[in-house]
């Protein structure tokens, strides 16, 4: 019972700081579960996964609704994903629990760094995607599908990022089309980790009420607080748990 | 992009479903401990399903459109998914 009301709290905690970033929970919520309420990793990202195609799904309806995804060049991008994310998940199975929150450490101080200094990408114009872009674009979503098995987040980071700056993809369009693809990524991995028994149904139903009432108060507070204070706020909070994560991996700290 | 408004509605019927099974398995948790994890173990298979639910959508809105491309982007993601489950269920 313990443990549910922690999961329930650190999906609250982390819905409430994603939803008021704009960012997906999975890079909140995987250190909050394997260092605060201390599951093994496995578990941690295999919940974060399946938390992940909730919220995914339900931001989506909204973008979908608004036609602002484009669903032909999410679905192009997604069958290198999908491969990158089955590729990683099985990856992260064979890894061990040190080296998993040594590379998620690692790649969460990147992330803490990118959110701290802001958003620097240009905005795109939709024109015509070139087969050099395209190829490039299809490389780097495999390497997003495959961080997202890895390490139990929707990718984003990477999607969006890559679509503005390679393929020229309007940033409105970008955000929403990474959305879409987040969710089928993360439903790829979280069968993986699901079939292996590492998803406990109780412990992700958790999970994923907290993170939806942590998103609704958080984009409520989102609305008055002031940017970039904000911001700075949460990159100092993700760069103290990737700092933390790391040093539990390389066995510094327990 | 009236194929975006079908998405939707397919997903968010998956959705809901899952979520009134989460609600409904911690409800019963305390009574019924055992039906309530069978239940909450559903809603999460439904919930990983949705996504796959909506490619179907997608398959269905392209091939009404004789949309050639779409249908064969979407066709070739479902066959991952699919490929995917099907190594799942007889490899363990």
């Amino acid at each position: 019972m313990y443990t549910t009301l922690a999961i329930l709290a650190a999906g609250f905690a982390a819905g409430l700081l994603a939803s008021m970033m704009g960012v997906g929970g999975g890079f909140l919520l995987v250190p909050f579960l394997a260092l605060l309420v201390g599951l093994p990793m496995h578990v941690s990202i295999g919940i974060s996964l399946s938390s992940i195609v909730a919220t995914s799904i339900s931001s989506t309806m909204v973008y979908a609704r608004d036609d602002l995804v484009d669903f032909k060049l999410g679905l192009l991008l997604e069958t290198t994903t999908s491969l990158g994310a089955i590729l990683g998940s099985y990856t992260a199975l064979g890894l061990p629990e040190d080296v998993l929150k040594t590379i998620f450490g690692m790649s969460l101080i990147y992330a803490s760094y990118r959110i701290f200094k802001g958003s620097s990408t240009a905005e795109g114009s939709m024109g015509r995607i070139g087969a050099s872009r395209l190829a490039a674009g299809l490389a780097l979503s495999f390497l997003a599908g495959m961080a997202s098995g890895l390490l139990g987040i929707g990718g984003g980071t990477i999607k969006v990022p890559m679509m503005i700056l390679v393929l020229g993809i309007p940033t409105k369009i970008a955000i929403a089309t990474s959305s879409f693809m987040v969710g089928i990524t993360a439903s790829a991995a979280a069968l993986v980790y699901q079939s292996k028994g590492l998803i406990t149904p109780l412990l992700v139903s958790s999970a994923i009420t907290g993170i939806f009432l942590g998103s609704q108060l958080g984009s409520r507070i989102a609305l008055k607080a002031r940017g970039t204070s904000l911001r700075r706020l949460f990159g100092a909070v993700l760069f103290f748990f990737a700092f933390r994560m790391l040093l539990s991996g390389l066995g510094v700290v327990g | 992009m009236r194929e975006g408004r079908l998405y939707a509605r397919v997903v968010s019927a998956f959705l809901y479903a899952s979520l009134a099974m989460i609600l409904a398995s911690f409800a019963a948790y305390s009574s019924h401990r055992a039906l309530s994890e069978h239940v909450a173990r559903v809603g999460i298979v439904v919930l990983a399903l949705a996504p796959l639910g909506g490619l179907l959508s997608l398959a269905a809105a392209y091939y009404r459109r004789r949309d050639s491309r779409g249908l064969a982007v979407v066709l070739a993601v479902i066959a991952i998914l699919v490929l995917n489950m099907v190594g799942l269920l007889v490899g363990g």
